[in-house]
């Protein structure tokens, strides 16, 4: 059979390089972000704006107040709904999933997302720790680890398009000048972070006994990009199936508990909002989790005493540190490691050949949306005054694309909730899960000490 | 098992003859035990989905291969290929 199959000449499967801009999420993220925003700057520009559609709930004190609201805006919800739906079941029909299937899930999202959103915008919800992100991962994962959720629901439950999605949308609140401006920090920290929790994991990982391939896809998805990580690294080393499911359960089961600890004790040590933001930026382990944890902060600001900064500066620094610091150098990441795999780490027989080519393919894609989304609202606003800007590009441009984020990040919340099966956590032994903890207190200390103490000035004027 | 350790110095040249091979090579990516349906990798990663996906660009076009029970880049190859009918 060998020599047979060595004797043939076949090339290797190849899709063709447009099949990538329709058959990756990364892509239809760029695709659903860049045209909201496209069509927001378009109608600003003509005088117009995308404000009735980007519906979002006021601030209210009495429950009736709240349905009122709901009752009156309610064609707007719907229209919302429609293009929601319409948007992201083209993208999810293209990435193989049923119509039949996502229309019923996504519809009972919104509601729940509706339900969550106004939640989020009652005078005491701050009080009762009632965060929109933590509550809809609370509920999602009540639901899904009690009465369940059927697999036909995984078309509607799309984690990542809903959050790539919203950092495309994110980019538009965030001047480019802004990122070039955070860009030197925001390197620095995240190098520093990601190479030492790296070493730690790996390190200890091989000192414990492990395989070098585990202990690379473990460091990774502890360092860098959580279970987008740990998936590169392990098709890049050509890992045991067995490691990524280890890497993937601890990468979620820290990611999780992160979400609920690190804005608590970020709230006790009553950190501004930008420094928090980009704590969480550099100790968390994935972007939708990470997100989670940042807004639920944002949240507190203004209305829990001693936290200073704007909600938005918590959202902004985390996804500098994680998406700009942490997630584009995968590729990087995958590259040397499949180098060492091939040249230092002991044959499994099966052969690969290190591609610089890795670096570009594995690059998650979604960040260049988030920078052209940034870019087009830069030189919109470049055509304004700072007075017309605050009157003009603010409230018609920038707020409807905030609020078609934060549903954007509601969706993702009760999705990440939804999917998560508790039971499928600890399923590879102790030796990972203490070389992984090792990592993840050593990430969590330094991303501490760096985001306040090294950066702090940095990351305080931020927020401001 | 035997261990492989080449000269760092050589990987530049063993890219470029792994480039230029790759297309003549027979490789996971054709073969009938490769995996990369992302559907069928997300059901075989419990978790995955949760903060991940399959679809995402980081995974390229690796996959899993039924015979190794290894994740693996569609690049890769071994002794044990068989074309994909």
């Amino acid at each position: 059979m060998t020599e047979l199959a060595q004797s043939q000449v076949h090339a290797p499967k190849r899709e063709s390089a447009w099949t990538e801009f329709i058959r990756k999420d990364d892509w239809w993220a760029i695709w659903i972000g860049l045209g909201l925003v496209a069509v927001a700057a378009g109608l600003t520009v003509s005088g117009s704006s995308l404000k009735w559609l980007a519906i979002a709930p006021q601030k209210w004190k009495a429950w009736p107040d709240a349905v009122a609201q709901v009752r009156d805006h309610a064609t707007q919800y719907l229209a919302l709904f429609a293009v929601w739906a319409t948007l992201f079941g083209i993208g999810v029909h293209s990435l193989g999933y049923r119509l039949s299937r996502f229309l019923p899930t996504f519809a009972l999202l919104f509601v729940a997302s509706i339900g969550l959103y106004v939640l989020g915008q009652w005078d005491q919800a701050a009080h009762y720790n009632l965060e929109p992100p933590l509550v809809a991962l609370v509920l999602g994962l009540l639901i899904a680890n009690t009465v369940g959720v059927p697999q036909w629901a995984d078309a509607g439950l799309r984690v990542e398009l809903y959050i790539k999605t919203g950092i495309v949308l994110l980019g538009a609140s965030l001047p480019l000048t802004l990122i070039a401006w955070a860009g030197p920090v925001v390197i620095v920290q995240a190098a520093i972070v990601s190479l030492v929790t790296f070493g730690v994991i790996y390190f200890t990982a091989v000192r414990l006994g492990l395989d070098q391939r585990l202990a690379a896809t473990l460091g990774v998805g502890g360092a860098v990009c959580g279970v987008s990580g740990a998936i590169a690294t392990a098709g890049a080393v050509g890992a045991r199936k067995q490691d990524s499911s280890i890497a993937i359960s601890l990468v979620i089961f820290w990611a999780i508990l992160a979400i609920f600890i690190l804005p608590l004790l970020a709230r006790g040590l009553q950190l501004p909002t930008g420094v928090a933001g980009a704590w969480i930026g550099t100790s968390e382990f994935a972007d939708a989790a990470g997100l989670a944890a940042a807004q639920a902060y944002g949240g507190y600001a203004g209305h829990v005493a001693g936290i200073n900064g704007t909600p938005e500066a918590a959202v902004n620094a985390f996804t500098l540190m994680k998406v700009i610091g942490r997630d584009v150098w995968i590729g990087v990441w995958a590259f040397v490691l499949s180098i060492v795999a091939t040249t230092r780490w002991q044959s499994t027989g099966i052969h690969s050949k290190p591609n610089p080519g890795e670096i570009w393919r594995r690059f998650p894609k979604f960040v260049l949306g988030f920078l052209i989304a940034s870019a087009i609202v830069t030189v919109i606003s470049s055509g304004y005054s700072y007075a017309d800007y605050k009157k003009v590009v603010q409230p018609s441009l920038v707020a409807p694309l905030q609020a078609l984020r934060v549903w954007a990040f509601t969706f993702t919340f009760l999705a990440i909730g939804l999917t998560t099966r508790v039971r499928e956590f600890f399923t590879g032994g102790a030796k990972p899960f203490y070389a992984f903890t090792a990592g993840v207190a050593v990430n969590v200390v330094l991303g501490y000490l760096l985001s306040t103490q090294v950066f702090v000035g940095f990351w305080t004027r931020f927020g401001q | 098992m035997k261990v492989r350790a080449r000269s760092t110095a050589a990987v530049p040249a063993a890219m470029w003859r792994g480039a230029v091979a790759s297309a003549l090579e027979p490789s996971c990516g054709s073969c009938r035990y490769f995996c990369q349906q992302p559907h069928e990798i997300e059901s075989q990663m419990p978790g995955l989905r949760s903060l991940s996906s399959a679809h995402a660009s980081v995974r390229a076009s690796d996959g899993i291969c039924r015979r190794h029970d290894r994740y693996l880049a569609a690049t890769s190859h071994c002794a044990d290929y068989q074309q994909r009918m």
